[in-house]
């Protein structure tokens, strides 16, 4: 990757690891991550529960709690402003909930039950919308952002859902209110972690073609983090395969599916049941515990294809092609 | 012809709803409304649906912890709501059900060898020693060690958990087993290994399973038939591959649209459904699908409702228009068809996910 691109991306995680320190010992979440997302381009984060996507995110969010929580080493851009420097203080009032917003998996527990719908989303551009956007306070310009947010997200009648408590509206109206907040502030980064996990299909593909909309308007950088091949598939303009804390393989979609070069990559996509599978393929043994992980490649115990070099050093960065990275012997 | 293992005949289970002062009843929540099925021995029938459909109350309906407002069940012929105690007491334990979360159908403050051992205890006259043998044979064929026996919930995956789910119904030789989502909130590779489990216990075991799911992808896999149910009732059934072919309800057409495909770039399908369903509290006139249907017609399908009516071998759809949605070559390059007629015109460097498939 040139110097050019590189700075061309709004994101840029760089050989980030993380350890939380537990009475078992010291558990290594993360280990050299590295990612890049591009101006308005939607990065998916994909892999297995406990692979380390949700605590990817929420380290650019600065809401790693520490302790037990600790950042060995790394660093985290966006834009022109390393992260890692900046103060809890700072981090809130400039980067969370302003330039980088959450939309989260769990769609009653992130909304206030005792307020309605309409005090939430106006207290996001009372606290964090105008600020960065240099708009001025024009009376009902508020009211009519938000109405017309509501509206790109499919909800019908947006006066009255307005006036609702969380608790009266469907798991999948209350996350297109999520999504609506998270669009709400114009921000620069989105960080979607499994918005769609919890909702039934049907609606699950209402809301992943709003999302898309949504970003092709605003022209934001999306981190959607994911378990779902197929998500993947309909959503991702790249995508980055995570397993046991470290990243596997980096590609534009289209090649991932058609030409996965790492193996856990190729296990994975064959284990996925779709449509047009009869038969779906098993990964042998289990994820490892991340306490005194092996020193080589994190997958060296299920790997179909090792090598004995595999056990003890860790794979590096070989690009399988220009925008193509493997992190894995094979192609070493 | 034998007599179905299973048979359920225009099952209803309605809930009231009680508001105000007086906790009156103010309305019927019509959970599941009316379902017949058949299920005969050692096939897989899938029951899928979005949430709120009633699938899990159907399989809740049936395993009898729910009491049915009104139709009948029978198992082996005999049916249920008539047989003494005693007897429905025994003919009940071939039928089981395995609840669709498995940390919440464990007793935290139980190791798992009391948990498994508890159903025998409550239903044999079997001694301790007999009865951990048979526990410690069956966790053994659901691919977990007696290590396992002696966790408690907490300690275990949410692999190992359904397992162990499966090991301590497998305990008492049922024959049928209802799965109310068995691979809900499991990741895709686990996914793979629970569903190969299921089928190897199948064989093992004799068992005929009722599949609850709302994966489309998933039943494929698994099931012989399929039954599509809407706020309550089937409005699709046949054998999967008619159904998932040749999809006749609009319904099943739209939850077929709806699955994410593993082919980027492909242009999303058209067909899919705005909003989400209706309360059950408050059915739509006609057809309960109507308030959603692209097809919907004014003064026909809001008149009446339409009821099941064959289509192919064992195929049956309920829908006024199902003529007008035979897939005809047109009709699937327009809807999609499942994909499968697209997937097998594909040319080979997309068709790598499949062929290593079949390898």
């Amino acid at each position: 990757m040139n110097r050019t691109a590189e700075e061309s991306h709004l994101l840029r995680i760089k050989n980030l690891a993380l350890e939380f320190h537990t009475e078992r010992g010291v558990v290594q979440a993360l280990d050299g991550v590295n990612l890049a997302v591009a101006k308005g381009e939607v990065l998916g984060l994909v892999g297995e529960s406990g692979c380390g996507k949700t605590v990817t995110g929420r380290s650019v969010l600065g809401l790693i709690p520490c302790p037990p929580g600790r950042i060995v080493r790394g660093e985290i851009w966006l834009d022109q402003e390393n992260l890692m420097t900046l103060s809890q203080e700072n981090l809130r009032s400039r980067v969370r909930g302003s330039r980088i917003t959450l939309v989260p998996q769990d769609t009653l527990g992130p909304l206030n039950p005792v307020h309605t719908v309409g005090t939430q989303m106006g207290d996001i551009l009372k606290y964090k919308g105008r600020s960065r956007n240099g708009r001025p306070n024009r009376p009902g310009s508020d009211h009519q952002e938000i109405l017309d947010l509501l509206r790109a997200v499919h909800l019908p009648d947006p006066d009255k859902i307005l006036a609702k408590y969380p608790a009266e509206l469907s798991g999948g109206q209350r996350q297109r209110i999520l999504i609506a907040m998270a669009f709400l502030p114009r921000p620069e980064l989105i960080i979607a972690d499994e918005p769609t996990t919890a909702l039934d299909v049907t609606v699950q593909a209402q809301i992943l073609k709003i999302f898309r909309d949504l970003v092709a308007r605003d022209g934001c950088s999306v981190l959607f983090i994911t378990h779902d091949m197929g998500v993947v598939a309909a959503i991702c303009d790249r995508v980055s395969v995570m397993y046991a804390g470290q990243i596997a393989e980096t590609a534009p979609v289209r090649k991932l599916f058609e030409s996965p070069r790492h193996p856990y990559t190729v296990k994975l996509l064959d284990s996925v049941p779709s449509p047009e599978k009869k038969e779906i393929s098993q990964i042998p043994g289990t994820v490892p515990t991340l306490i005194n992980i092996n020193k080589g490649c994190r997958f060296y115990d299920r790997c179909p294809q090792r090598l004995d070099r595999c056990r003890d050093h860790k794979p590096g960065l070989t690009q399988a092609d220009e925008d193509h990275a493997v992190f894995c012997h094979l192609f070493g | 012809m034998t007599s179905p293992l299973l048979e359920i005949r225009a099952l209803k289970r309605y809930f009231p709803v009680r508001s105000g002062l007086l906790h009156r009843i103010t309305g019927l929540l019509r959970a599941v409304d009316g379902v017949s099925l058949e299920v005969n021995a050692g096939e897989v029938i899938g029951i899928v649906g979005e949430s709120g459909c009633g699938k899990t109350t159907l399989g809740k309906t049936v395993q009898g912890i729910y009491r049915p407002t009104a139709g009948e069940i029978f198992l082996e012929g005999k049916p249920l709501s008539r047989l003494p105690a005693k007897d429905l007491r025994r003919l009940g334990l071939s039928l089981q059900y395995v609840h669709q979360d498995p940390l919440a159908s464990f007793d935290p403050w139980w190791p798992m060898a009391r948990s498994l051992d508890e159903p025998l205890r409550a239903h044999t006259d079997l001694p301790w020693s007999e009865r951990m043998e048979r526990v410690v044979r069956i966790v053994k064929a659901v691919g977990l060690d007696t290590e396992h026996l002696e966790c408690f919930p907490h300690e275990l995956s949410g692999g190992q958990l359904r397992r162990l789910t499966l090991a301590r119904v497998l305990a008492l030789n049922p024959r049928v087993l209802i799965l109310d989502e068995p691979t809900a909130s499991l990741d895709v590779s686990v996914q793979a290994r629970i569903l190969k489990l299921l089928s190897d216990l199948r064989s093992e075991f004799k068992l005929t399973y009722v599949f609850i799911s709302h994966d489309l992808r998933i039943v494929r896999i698994m099931c012989d038939r399929v039954a599509v149910m809407y706020l309550g009732k089937v409005v699709e059934i046949g054998p999967t591959e008619a159904v998932l072919r040749d999809p006749r309800h609009p319904y099943t057409r739209a939850l077929l649209a709806a699955i994410p495909r593993l082919s980027p770039g492909e242009p999303q399908d058209e067909n899919l459904l705005e909003g989400e369903p209706p309360s059950p509290l408050f059915l739509p006139q006609g057809c309960r699908f109507s308030s959603r249907c692209p097809l919907f017609q004014e003064g026909l399908c809001n008149a009446s409702e339409p009821a099941l009516s064959p289509i192919g071998p064992g195929h049956e759809a309920a829908c006024f228009r199902s003529a007008e949605l035979s897939t005809s070559e047109e009709t699937v390059a327009r809807v999609g068809g499942f994909g499968l007629e697209k997937a097998e015109k594909r040319e080979g460097s997309k068709m790598r996910i499949g062929e290593s498939d079949a390898s």
